[in-house]
This record gives C-alpha cells, sequence and structure tokens, in this order.
C-alpha cells in the first residue's frame, strides 16, 4: 500500500483494488441496523394507514381507489385510525430508547456528523448536480461515512422526527385545545411531506443506483469492503485506518464568564415580562405535568382532590408555565450543540459518597424542594428570579433565606463533597 | 282503555332491538319508522307523574341499572301524551342534584346563619313531636301553623287537622288563584279548576287577560292552545301590555293600560248586550240577574274605555262583534296568578258573566264541567275548631281562607309559636320577605320538609329532606278537570336517595309518637292507595299494569246533563248578579274600579313565569340553570334611549318604599308599554347552599313592599309596585312617554306554495323582490 | 334508502325549550352545551311590524354539507342510507376543522370526549322512537321524517306551503331541515344568525398550500428519481470502469 495513499484521494492500481475488496471494514452498528430496518417497518405502516386516513377532497394527496383498496384492508376506517396511532407510539417508545441508551455511541456522534457541514459536502452536491442534471463526467470530493446528499436527507429526517412524533401525541390523546389541534395536523402532515420528499431519492439511491449497490448491503451486514468505503467515504475510511481525524477536531472553545449567562437570563427575564407579562417559572411545569399524567389515569380522584382539584380542567397542561419546561428541552440541545466537550450523561457527586447516596439525598432534596415550592408559591425561578426582578418582597426574602439556608446546609454537609 | 298490556310488558319492557318491540306490539306507543341500527340496552320503563311544576303530567321514567336515563311523557296521559316540557326533562337533574338535602339536620347555629348537624330520623321526629306536645299543652294546638305546597303535603295537613290546629296555608290561594277560584264559584257554584277546563279545541274565539301561554309551559293547555290557534285557526285576541308569545301568534293585540282590563271587559259586555249579540236563549234559561247587569254596565261605552284603557274604540267594537258573531264557541279565559291589583276578584267575576251571556258556559269552545271523583282515604277526622276569624280580620273580606298573611301576623302578634314549612318557599312566595324573617323570628321552633336548601330551610331549627317526586309513591291524583277524567298514581321510579324519606313515612311516624294512631292507620302507602282506589273498584295493581292511568267518563258539556243543569249556586243559576256578595255587603255586579296610577318618573313592577323554570324551585337545576341562569327586566326600547340605557347593562331597582333590588340585566325591547317593566319571578335566591341559583338574578319578591288586600277574597295585589332604575348609585326616572290609543290586528299573509325539490333560500333580497317565489 | 329531515313550524313553536332538554337527557352532553337550540329573538322591531319569535336549530344535514369535506379523517360523513351527517366517534381527532366550517354553528367539541358532537336525528332511536326533540315537543312544531316518501306527515306538512331554510343565496348547502312560518319571522331569524360561510386559517393552508407543495415535492423527487433510473439504464454500468 502507498503511503501517499492516505494523504490524499487517488486513484487504485488493480492490485490495490482488488486488495481492498477482499478486506471488510465495519461500517453501522448492529442497533443502527435494527432502527434502520424498524424505522422502514414503521414508515410504511404509517404512511399507508396516514395517506388512507386522509380522504377529504380538499386535503387528499393519493387517489381515491387507493384509499380505498386500505379501507378494504382493514375493514374499518376505525382500524386505520387505531393502527396508526398504535405503531405510532411504539415507533417513539423505540426512538425514546434509542435516544436514551444510545446518546454517546451512536446518536450524537452521527447529530454531530450530519449537521457538521463540510466544503467537501457541498462540492459533492454540486457534482452530484453536475452528474445528474448536466450529464457530465465528475470527479467527487472525499467524503466521510455520510456524504452530502446523504448528510442532507438525514438533516431533514433528524428535525422532522421529533415534529411528527409531538404533533401525533397531541393529535392522538387531544393534548392541546381544538385551536392548536387545528395547527399541529398541518404541520405533522408538512413534516411528513418533507421527508417523504427526500424518502424517493434514498430509496432509488439505495435499492437502484448501481454504485451504491455495496452501501444498501452494508446496511443490512454492517459490513463494507474497505475499497467501497475508499471509494465513497474516504474521510471515513482514512479514519478507521490510520487513526487520523479529519477533520481535525477543533481547539475548544474558551467558555464564555458566567456574567454573560447571568445578563442574557436577565435581558429574557425581561423580555417574558414585556411580551407576556409574566415571569419566568419552572416547578409550575413539574406540577402541572405531575397533575395531567395523574388526572389522564384517575380524572375524579384529581378533580376531587383539595389541592390538584384547582388546577384540573379540561387542558391542565395549557398554561404558560408549562411551555417554559420546554425550555429544559431547549436548554439541553443547546447544550449538546455548543458545549459538547462538556456534554456527558453521569451522576456528580463528591467523593466521599457512592452514586445511590448521591441519588438518595437528591430524591429527599427534591421531595422538600417540590413541597416548598408549592407553600412559597413558586420556586428559584419564580420566587428569586422573576420575584426579585419586580421586586416583590416575598422574592427578597426568599433570595435572602434562600443564601442563608444554602449556607447553612453547605456548612453541614460539605464534607459530602470533599 | 282503549287496550291491555300485562304489566310485565308495560312495566319490565326491556329494549332489545326493534324486533323485540314489534313482539311487544308497541305501535301504539311508538310511531313507525323504518328499523334503524337499534340500541341493545336494557331499559325498563316505568310510569309516574311528573311535578317539576303542580301540571301533573304523565310521565314515563327510563330506568337502568337502577339509575334513571330519561324521562318522558306517557302517551296514555289523555292531558300531555307522550309531551313533557323541559322542566319535565331536566327532572333527572332534581333527583341527581348534588345540593340536595341529604339527612335530617338539626340547627345548632343560629337562625338565618345556620350551622347543621346531622341526626337520625327517629332523633329529628322525637324532637318535633315532643316540641308540639309541649306546645299543644301550653298554648293550645292552634299555636302550630303549617305553610304548604304540593302535592305531598297533604297528608301533613291531615294530620295537623287531626292534631287540631286549622292554621294552615297555601301560597297558591292568596299569592296566585284564589280569587279566580272564588270569582268563578260565585258565578258558576264551581271554581276554573287545574287545569283550567277551556275547551280551547273548538272555540272559534280566544280571549286571553295577561295570560302568557309559551312562557308557561303547562304542557296540555298550550299544546290545545296552539292547535286551536294555528291549526284549527281561532281568533286569538291577547290584551297584554306586553307582547307576549302569545301576543306574537294573536290576530289581535291590545297593549292596554295595566290595571284597566275590567273596564275593557265591562265595555264589551255592555255592547254586546246593546247590539242584541248575546245568547238569549241561553241568558233566558241559565243565568240570574241580567237586568240588573245591562242596567249596571250602561255606562260603559267604548268612547270612555278608549280613555281609561287606551285601546282604540274601533277595535273594541270589533272584537265584541267578533265575539258576538262566534258566541257560544267563545273563550274567556279565567287566566291563573290572578292577584294583580287588588280588584282582581271583580274582574274575573266580569269576565265570567261576559262567559255567561255569550252562551260559552258548558259549552263546546267555552268553559267546561269538571266531573267529581270521589276517593276513600285513610280515616283521618278533623280536630280543628274553626278559628280563622280571630286570626285576622276577615270582617272586610268575606270569602277569605286562612292566608300566609294571616299566619304572619298571627305569629308577630305572639299566637303561634311553631311553624311546619312544608315544600313552600316562604321567604321567596309571599311579598315583604323581611316581614315573613321577622315573624320566623319570634317563632320557638321552626320546621322544614323540603328536598333542597330554599331559603326558608336557613331557618329552620330541623330540616326533613323529603324524597323527590322521582323517588315515592303520592297520594292518588283524581284529575277531575278533564273532558275525561282520570285517575293517575305516582310511583317511585328510582330508590330514595340518601335518606330522603316519602310524606308518608314522615306523616304516619309523627302521627305515632303525636299518639295519633286512628291518622294514617295503613301499613304502607301502597296499602293507603288500594284502601283510596277501592272507590272506584279498582286496585293499584290494576292501574299499574294500565300505565298508571285510569280513565273515567266525564260529562263535561251541558248537552251530557240533557239540558237540565243545576249550577251549585244559591239561586242554581249562573249568578250574574251574586246573591253570596250582595249578602256580603259587596257589589253584586262588577263595577270599574280605577287603580293608582303609576307616578311621574316610575314604572309599574310586572313580573311572569318563564318556560324553564317554576316559581323559585328549579333555578339551582343544572340543566335548566343552563338555559336560563337569571332573569332579565324588559324595559321599553324608547324609554331606555331616553335614559340612556343600554341592552345587556346591569342595573339595580328601588321601589317606592327604598328598598333596592339586587342587580339585573337589561333586555330592551319595543314590545312592551314604557310605563312598566317586567320580569321572571323565581331568580335572586339568597340561600348559599343552593350553589347554581344562590345570588343569580333579581327577586321580584324583595321589590314587592306594598300590598293591598283583595276585598273579598283577601289575596295579595302585587302589581302596585313601582320601581325606578339605578345605574351606577345614580337614580333614572323613567320619562313619561304619552300613549295614543293603540290595538294591532295581524296583517293577512299569502301562502306560498314551493316545490320541495327547490327550497326557497329565504335570507335573499333578490328572492323577496320577485314575490310570488 | 330514505332521506330524513325535519319541518319547524315556527307559527306553532312557543320558545319553552322541551326539545333542548329532551336532547340533552337523551345525550348527556355536558352543562352548557347543546345539539339543538332554541335562541330567543324579540321583541324586536322587523320592519313595521313586532317579531318574537325563536331559531329552533340543529344540523340541518345538508344535501352538500360544509362540514364534510372540512373533516381530514372522513370522521363527519354523509349516510348514504338515511341523508344524516354522522360522526364516527373512533375517526374524530377533535380538531374542530368542521365546528369552524358549518355556516349554523351546529356543532361543538365535547369537553368530555374532547371530540365532535352535534345532532344526528337520534340516530339510535331511528325505527324505534321520534327523535327526543320532536317527541317530547309540547306543541308538535317539530316534524321528523323522510323527505322522499311523499305519504310521510313531513312531506304532507311541506305540500302546505310557506315553508323555508335558512339559506342565502351566497350560503346554501342544501339544508334538510324546513322552517314553516310567517314570512318576518324567518326573516328575523336569517337577520339575527346568518349562515355563514368559514374557513379556518390552517385548513385553508393545508388545501391551498401545503397539499400542493407537498405533491408536487414528492411527485419532482420521485419523477427525478425515475428520470435518473432511466438513464442509468441507457447508460449501462459502466461508471466504475470510467473511474479507473
Amino acid at each position: 500500500m502507498r503511503n501517499e495513499i492516505l494523504e490524499q484521494y487517488l486513484p487504485l492500481t488493480p492490485e490495490e483494488k482488488e486488495e481492498l475488496k477482499n478486506k471488510k471494514i465495519k461500517k453501522h452498528h448492529v442497533a443502527t441496523v435494527f432502527l434502520h430496518w424498524f424505522n422502514l417497518f414503521v414508515w410504511i405502516t404509517e404512511l399507508i394507514t396516514g395517506a388512507a386516513l386522509i380522504v377529504s377532497i380538499n386535503y387528499r394527496f393519493i387517489p381515491k381507489f387507493l384509499t380505498d383498496i386500505v379501507d378494504g384492508v382493514y375493514g374499518t376506517r376505525a382500524n386505520i385510525i387505531k393502527t396508526h396511532i398504535f405503531v405510532g407510539v411504539i415507533w417513539a417508545f423505540v426512538l425514546i430508547l434509542y435516544a436514551l441508551f444510545g446518546w454517546r455511541r451512536y446518536l450524537k456522534p452521527t447529530l454531530k456528523q450530519i449537521f457538521f457541514i463540510t466544503k467537501d459536502d457541498i462540492d459533492w452536491l454540486k457534482t452530484k448536480f453536475e452528474e445528474v442534471a448536466l450529464n457530465k463526467k465528475v470527479h467527487y470530493p472525499p467524503q466521510d461515512s455520510y456524504n452530502g446528499g446523504q448528510k442532507l436527507f438525514a438533516q431533514v429526517v433528524a428535525i422532522m422526527v421529533p415534529v411528527i412524533i409531538v404533533t401525533g401525541f397531541i393529535m392522538a390523546f387531544h393534548l392541546l385545545p381544538p385551536a392548536l389541534i387545528r395547527w399541529a395536523i398541518i404541520i405533522h402532515f408538512g413534516a411528513v411531506g418533507l421527508v417523504v420528499m427526500g424518502l424517493s431519492v434514498h430509496i432509488y439511491m439505495a435499492l437502484l443506483y448501481p454504485p451504491e449497490q455495496e452501501g444498501f448491503f452494508g446496511m443490512i451486514t454492517g459490513y463494507i469492503s474497505e475499497y467501497f468505503a475508499y471509494h465513497h467515504h474516504y474521510k471515513f475510511w482514512r479514519k478507521k485506518k490510520k487513526g487520523l481525524d479529519a477533520p481535525p477536531e477543533l481547539e475548544p472553545k474558551k467558555d464564555w464568564g458566567p456574567i454573560f449567562a447571568g445578563i442574557f437570563l436577565g435581558v429574557v427575564l425581561f423580555f417574558s415580562y414585556y411580551l407576556t407579562g409574566f415571569g419566568l417559572g419552572a416547578s409550575g411545569f413539574f406540577q402541572r405535568t405531575l397533575i395531567a399524567v395523574l388526572g389522564a389515569f384517575a380524572p375524579e380522584a384529581v378533580k376531587a382532590h383539595p389541592y390538584m382539584g384547582h388546577y384540573w380542567g379540561v387542558y391542565p397542561l395549557w398554561n404558560f408555565l408549562v411551555f417554559m419546561g420546554f425550555g429544559l428541552v431547549g436548554g439541553t440541545l443547546a447544550a449538546m450543540f455548543f458545549a459538547h466537550h462538556k456534554f456527558r450523561f453521569r451522576i456528580e457527586r463528591g467523593k466521599n459518597i457512592t452514586d445511590i447516596q448521591r441519588l438518595v439525598l437528591s430524591v429527599i432534596g427534591g421531595i422538600i424542594v417540590g413541597f416548598a415550592t408549592r407553600i412559597a408559591g413558586g420556586c428559584t425561578s419564580s420566587q428569586a428570579l422573576s420575584g426579585g426582578a419586580v421586586f416583590s418582597p416575598s422574592g427578597w426574602i426568599f433570595m435572602l433565606a434562600l443564601f442563608a439556608g444554602g449556607y447553612l446546609a453547605a456548612f453541614i454537609f460539605r464534607r459530602f463533597w470533599k | 282503555m282503549g287496550k291491555q298490556i300485562s304489566r310485565r310488558d308495560f312495566l319490565k319492557q326491556s329494549f332489545m332491538g326493534a324486533g323485540a318491540i314489534a313482539a311487544a306490539d308497541y305501535s301504539f306507543v311508538f310511531k313507525k319508522f323504518p328499523p334503524g341500527k337499534a340500541g341493545k340496552e336494557k331499559v325498563e320503563l316505568i310510569p309516574s307523574v311528573c311535578e317539576m311544576c303542580f301540571w301533573k303530567c304523565g310521565i314515563i321514567g327510563k330506568v337502568k341499572d337502577g339509575r334513571l336515563l330519561k324521562i318522558e311523557g306517557n302517551p296514555l296521559n289523555p292531558h300531555n301524551g307522550e309531551k313533557i316540557c323541559g322542566r319535565g326533562n331536566a327532572g333527572i337533574m332534581q333527583l341527581y342534584d348534588p345540593d340536595r338535602l341529604k339527612y335530617p339536620l338539626l340547627n345548632i347555629g343560629t337562625r338565618g346563619k345556620p350551622k347543621w348537624k346531622r341526626i337520625s330520623w327517629k332523633d329529628a321526629l322525637d324532637r318535633i313531636a315532643k316540641k308540639m306536645l309541649e306546645l299543644k299543652e301550653k298554648h293550645g294546638a292552634e299555636s302550630v301553623a303549617n305553610l304548604s305546597h304540593g302535592s305531598s303535603s297533604i297528608p301533613m295537613r291531615k294530620l295537623l287537622k287531626n292534631f287540631g290546629t286549622d292554621r294552615i296555608a297555601h301560597a297558591s290561594f292568596d299569592q296566585c288563584r284564589g280569587n279566580r277560584d272564588v270569582a268563578y264559584e260565585l258565578t258558576f257554584g264551581v271554581g276554573a279548576g287545574s287545569p283550567e277546563r277551556a275547551d280551547f279545541i273548538n272555540s272559534k274565539v280566544i280571549y286571553l287577560t295577561g295570560s302568557h301561554f309559551g312562557e308557561n309551559a303547562h304542557t296540555s293547555i298550550v299544546r290545545e292552545f296552539i292547535e286551536a290557534v294555528e291549526g284549527k285557526k281561532a281568533k286569538l285576541i291577547v290584551a297584554d301590555p306586553r307582547y307576549s308569545v302569545a301576543a306574537s301568534k294573536a290576530d289581535y293585540w291590545l297593549p292596554i293600560k295595566p290595571g284597566t282590563d275590567t273596564a275593557l271587559i265591562l265595555t264589551i259586555i255592555n255592547y254586546i248586550i246593546q247590539h242584541n249579540l248575546y245568547d238569549k236563549e241561553f241568558v233566558a234559561k241559565y243565568t240570574y240577574g241580567f237586568d240588573e247587569l245591562k242596567k249596571e254596565v250602561s255606562k260603559y261605552t267604548p268612547e270612555w274605555a278608549e280613555k281609561i284603557t287606551e285601546i282604540k274604540k274601533e277595535m273594541i267594537i270589533e272584537i265584541a262583534e267578533l265575539m258576538g258573531k262566534s258566541s257560544p264557541a267563545v273563550n274567556i279565559f279565567p287566566g291563573r296568578q290572578s292577584t294583580w291589583y287588588g280588584n282582581d276578584t271583580q274582574r274575573i267575576r266580569a269576565m265570567a258573566i261576559l262567559s255567561a251571556i255569550l252562551g260559552s258556559v258548558g259549552r263546546k269552545g267555552g268553559y267546561f264541567f269538571p266531573t267529581k271523583i270521589k276517593l276513600k282515604g285513610c280515616p283521618c277526622p278533623n280536630n280543628a275548631k274553626k278559628k280563622e276569624d280571630y286570626l285576622c280580620d276577615t270582617s272586610g273580606y268575606p270569602f277569605m281562607k286562612t292566608t300566609t298573611e294571616c299566619i304572619r301576623e298571627a305569629t308577630l302578634k305572639g299566637d303561634i309559636k311553631m311553624w311546619i314549612v312544608y315544600g313552600s318557599n316562604v321567604i321567596h312566595n309571599t311579598p315583604r320577605p323581611q316581614k315573613t324573617i321577622d315573624a320566623i323570628n319570634k317563632l320557638d321552633f321552626m320546621v322544614v320538609v323540603d328536598i333542597k336548601p330554599t331559603e326558608p330551610s336557613l331557618y329552620a331549627d330541623i330540616i326533613l329532606p323529603e324524597a323527590t317526586y322521582l323517588e315515592r309513591y303520592d297520594i292518588p291524583f283524581a284529575i277531575q278537570d278533564s273532558r275525561t277524567p282520570f285517575i293517575q298514581i305516582r310511583r317511585p321510579v328510582v330508590q330514595p336517595l340518601y335518606e330522603s324519606k316519602d310524606a308518608f313515612y314522615i306523616v304516619s311516624e309523627l302521627g305515632k309518637r303525636l299518639g295519633l294512631k286512628e291518622c294514617f292507620p295503613c301499613n304502607s302507602m301502597e296499602d293507603y292507595l288500594n284502601l283510596a282506589l277501592s272507590a272506584v273498584n279498582i286496585t293499584l295493581d290494576k292501574v299499574e299494569r294500565q300505565g298508571g292511568i285510569f280513565r273515567l267518563e266525564g260529562k263535561p258539556f251541558l248537552d251530557d246533563f240533557g239540558g237540565n243543569y243545576k249550577f251549585p249556586t244559591p239561586t242554581g243559576k249562573i249568578e250574574l248578579f251574586s246573591t253570596k256578595l250582595k249578602e256580603a255587603n259587596k257589589d253584586p255586579i262588577p263595577k270599574y274600579e280605577p287603580v293608582e296610577d303609576v307616578p311621574k318618573g316610575w314604572a309599574r313592577l310586572s313580573y311572569g313565569r318563564s318556560p324553564v323554570h317554576t316559581f323559585s324551585r328549579t333555578e339551582n337545576n343544572k340543566w335548566l340553570h343552563a338555559l336560563l341562569p337569571e332573569n332579565d327586566l324588559w324595559i321599553n326600547s324608547e324609554a331606555a334611549a331616553k335614559m340612556g340605557l343600554k341592552d345587556g347593562e346591569y342595573v339595580k331597582l328601588k321601589n317606592q318604599d327604598g328598598v333596592i333590588s339586587d342587580p339585573v340585566k337589561l333586555k330592551i325591547t319595543p314590545g312592551i308599554r314604557p310605563d312598566m317593566v317586567h320580569t321572571y319571578h323565581g331568580f335572586g335566591s339568597k340561600s348559599p347552599f343552593l350553589k347554581l341559583a344562590y345570588n343569580k338574578g333579581m327577586s321580584d319578591n324583595d321589590l314587592i313592599t306594598k300590598i293591598v288586600l283583595d276585598p273579598i277574597m283577601g289575596g295579595m295585589a302585587k302589581r302596585i309596585n313601582f320601581v325606578k332604575i339605578i345605574k351606577n348609585g345614580k337614580e333614572i326616572d323613567f320619562p313619561f312617554i304619552k300613549q295614543k290609543p293603540s290595538g294591532f290586528k295581524k296583517k293577512p299573509e299569502k301562502t306560498i306554495s314551493i316545490k320541495l325539490t327547490a327550497p326557497i333560500p329565504a335570507g335573499s333580497q333578490e328572492e323577496e323582490e320577485e314575490g310570488g317565489c | 334508502m330514505a332521506k330524513y329531515g325535519m319541518v319547524i313550524d315556527l307559527d306553532r313553536c312557543v320558545g319553552c325549550q322541551a326539545c333542548m332538554l329532551a336532547c340533552k337527557a337523551q345525550w348527556q352532553t355536558p352543562e352548557d352545551y347543546f345539539r339543538t337550540w332554541v335562541k330567543h329573538i324579540g321583541p324586536i322591531q322587523h320592519n313595521d311590524e313586532l317579531v318574537l319569535t325563536s331559531f329552533v336549530g340543529q344540523c340541518n344535514h345538508c344535501d352538500n354539507p360544509p362540514c364534510v369535506p372540512a373533516c381530514p379523517t372522513q370522521a363527519t360523513f354523509k349516510d348514504t342510507d338515511t341523508g344524516i351527517v354522522l360522526v364516527n366517534q373512533e375517526l374524530c381527532i377533535g380538531c374542530g376543522y368542521c365546528v369552524e366550517a358549518c355556516p349554523y354553528d351546529a356543532r361543538f367539541i365535547n369537553p368530555v370526549t374532547q371530540k365532535v358532537d352535534k345532532c344526528d336525528f337520534c340516530f339510535p332511536r331511528l325505527g324505534r322512537e321520534e327523535p327526543a326533540c320532536v317527541k317530547t315537543c309540547i306543541v308538535s312544531a317539530k316534524i321528523f321524517g323522510d323527505l322522499e316518501d311523499s305519504n310521510s306527515d313531513i312531506s304532507k306538512k311541506l305540500k302546505t306551503g310557506n315553508t323555508f331554510v335558512i339559506a342565502t343565496k351566497k350560503v346554501n348547502p342544501g339544508p334538510n331541515v324546513y322552517y314553516k312560518g310567517r314570512r318576518k319571522n324567518v326573516e328575523a331569524i336569517i337577520k339575527t344568525y346568518p349562515p355563514k360561510k368559514k374557513d379556518t386559517l390552517p385548513a385553508k393552508i393545508w388545501s391551498n398550500v401545503l397539499r400542493p407543495f407537498v405533491i408536487l415535492g414528492a411527485g419532482a423527487t420521485f419523477v427525478g428519481s425515475l428520470i435518473a433510473y432511466m438513464f442509468q439504464i441507457n447508460q449501462g454500468e459502466k461508471e466504475e470502469e470510467n473511474e479507473e
């Protein structure tokens, strides 16, 4: 093997080609393979049932005879919607498990790669366009484990899948008032539409485009030949082969001082008051979510409960505090993308205690805080932050008490953190 | 009874789809439709009698697993058939009202601000009996009074008479229809009846004095009225200062000046006599005192009436001629709530006289006769001494019965120590509620028997929860005021909820404790009913098997008596000239007596019924509350514009005695005279235990503080109270708007026939201009 | 085959609202929700006359119901055997497009089931009893029956003339609930409660923007892939060699 091969992408000699063709290289983990084909099954079912559900002449997008066939297969139209919801829920469940347990090994690296677009990716798209549309003879730039086209499609899927799941749940379980279900349904439809647009290219490329044939089998076995990797995914091959990281990892950015976080939080709080008339809050989200979940199982008991009944309406989640809860999701996503070198799933603890002890203490602390917030009418966010900002006496008292309590607790419990 | 159905078929019928119904031959109950996708639920049908109001419609409860699902009309009932009104439909919510009285309660707080403690029935009845015996010992049995309303209060009244007191008053007499019944008794020998015995279906002319059919949803009479007016095209004349539902269907609407109805009727009588339009044969054969009448009314001319009533004289003449031409099929309807201006007995006498000279008494299209039904009762001797005269000063009121006012006065004097209030909201149904409360506060003891915590229960020492009409038997209802008289039975549709008990239990247990064993010796209500029904040779079982209804033969018309009918009056004839009134030193022939005019800057307060509420007792019903949570105040649009009032805004009212009402919503409409305002009665409950009704709407009763008693029967006149508007704390005077003599006649309308396939879009202007369509 | 309809005789109607409550008892709708309604009008001045009437209404079971195409899932459909517009509760997702589309406001989202609710002419009672409102109407102002059967009560009533439907030149979905009565009353009803042509914004966006966009987009990629495949077949599998 010539050494320079490794440095840059060069045509291979027939011997080298033969040699590489016989060597296998692992491209996909078995979980990814499973997920891919599971997705295929789900998408086929959901697309067929979903399309068959939309039969109104105003919105239908496939001809009537096709929906009639599906009607015939399922017997009643109610079975179609039941299947659609059932499969969708299972899909969402599997995806969430995958995201939770495969975050570090699969999902995060994949997301990082597909959202990291290089010049080579853009060149690849240009080249592909030239080849297909202008029928030019072309030479592709080197690609990572996903080429430019694949990245583009993956981006669409990665963004649209959560949208589809959230809107689907809203419709299936009436999570929001009708006025918003009306929007959920068209967002659901549009998101699926975007995915479907890429899907036919994806299927064509995988099934029928000869140069990608090996990639198709790779998605079944998990392995591709080194030749295919060298040819189609040069950067990926080089990484695997030589342990060279191309592109080189960027120097971790220097963190901004915490003062900026404070300033931005102040700005957000200002706009929160200015635009909505409400301050920020966090505990209300948990409280209302709890009530909604309990209410889903035992509405009568919740209704009769002296405290929870007060918050129990038709839509207990229809409250600004709940929407602030989404800030948790937004914060997590931001951390993932902007501070990924720091982002870890782990239990933070002092050296003197075990993980279990740490979790038990957290639960006890959480229960105390939970009760306290309900008694005080808010947590640190709403009392100290929002309350303090509008010079509410309770907010300032809270803040002083918080610091005092904090120092006291630190004094007592500091040994855990030594 | 047209058809025999076995008890099992009727009562325990389970619907198993359309097929099962065909097998049970339900075709007479349910009109046939092509079979649809019928349900398979097992539903029991139980016939009973409604008590959402007093009309006694036959109902069928659809019950599944002991829970009442729906109430429908009993098709076998000759009056309402399968039709029931909104309140009847909402009876379920009376039964399942969460605010119901559930257990016997003892007030350990103060009167008006009660603190209730749950006690057992035994304890409650023991305490009541002990108190009654104690009072009997000290002050005599007469120190116990009873204020009652409704069919289930009858056993209690019997018990109390047996106990020895006659101080028993019904608001329905002195607050509602007593003067009407007294006037009819004086003229024809029998009262006007309930239901009213109007033969609308054969009438050619119907004359209403303020009766607002439709706004009172008394099923059968509204049905017959509409059938006559819209189906048979009878001419309808409505004298009402308000454009009521009846007025909207009328051929003649007379926006008469309030308080002048007697003038209009006497004028019509005079015109009919003067122009020989009366039924001479009938008058000669059946009436007494025609010459005196002729002489007495001769002064009432149309020209005079135009000035008094503000109705055009041409209109009066046209109406009088229409009546004369249509004689005897003319129905002069006596109305129901009629204690209005203080001279009401004479007004209704005048109406009765008009009926008589038109020959419409006991004739088709007029007012028919009741058929007496005699039922037995458990022996319960009346031990009460007649002591009415010293209760109230009845010297001026010859036909007065015990009234709420008498009991109130006697209580304030200290003669009465204990009230038993049975199903009657005495604070809401009798004017000057503060006087009632003052009287209650002087009492030693007060017992309230009710199904809901209404205002009187706030002042009670002990409250007994009665079973609702859907959970109890009642005494048999013998409906005499019908062309086909019948007996119907109220039976429990579901088992009593909570610890509520029926009247029979309450009275027999109380009787035992009072040592009155001879009263209600029957073991159960079923025994009592069987005994009562034995008078017409039938058993309870048989009536129930026949769908809860037993029909009898009626003799409603003069023809049924072979032309020899003797009226139960002293003279045996219709008394145009009342001998009894003459004896009592009252006008034997009605005269027009003007009532107090509306002072400048004020408006007369008028009130009426709503079709979805009964008095003050249904406002807490969840479904009825959803339809009409509060009453509104009708006010003339011209007056409102001058006063700067807007539709839908809330104002308060102040009456001539300075009483200020709860806030009320304004309804601004051209359909009312500018010198009056109108509202629905029964709202503005002050009981916080009625969670829906509490403080909703305005109580007209609070504003009625001036009372004039009818000189003949002592009924309380109520439409003599005047109000001003208070908006944002400022008093606003009513403007004086002079009324020209008026009277409206319905415009003839062309019938437009259309093809079924091409309906007319009625809203399009183009279609309208084409005319013919 | 039948076509059920109703005639409401406004001359007879006294506005007592018994029908509303019978309907409520039959269907147990939550407190403030009714499948049928009686809206009192007046007394108001109409031209030179006073009008006091009631708008007695419910679903009109139109010939061309605007709610049916508005429903994305066909939960709302017109039953071909009876002509009754029905709602399949299992298919309804509670989006309320149909509620917005109805010119008569005859539909609502039931807050208990969170699905759409409306008059279905008491479909489960059909063949056994008259609809609850018709049966209880104390003045027999509501007449229900088969419009296609010329011997039915309703057909006979319609032949007597003076029958209208609540529709205008602009909005006429072909209602099957007829109104009989004096012209001034019907005019007052239409003036006070005119039928409205309505469409929600999301429904408009869906049918006018999103649907063409998705069909064109998905179609274009599909057709593009197809064309590429054609080329590929034409050229044969030579690409790999070219690279060397």
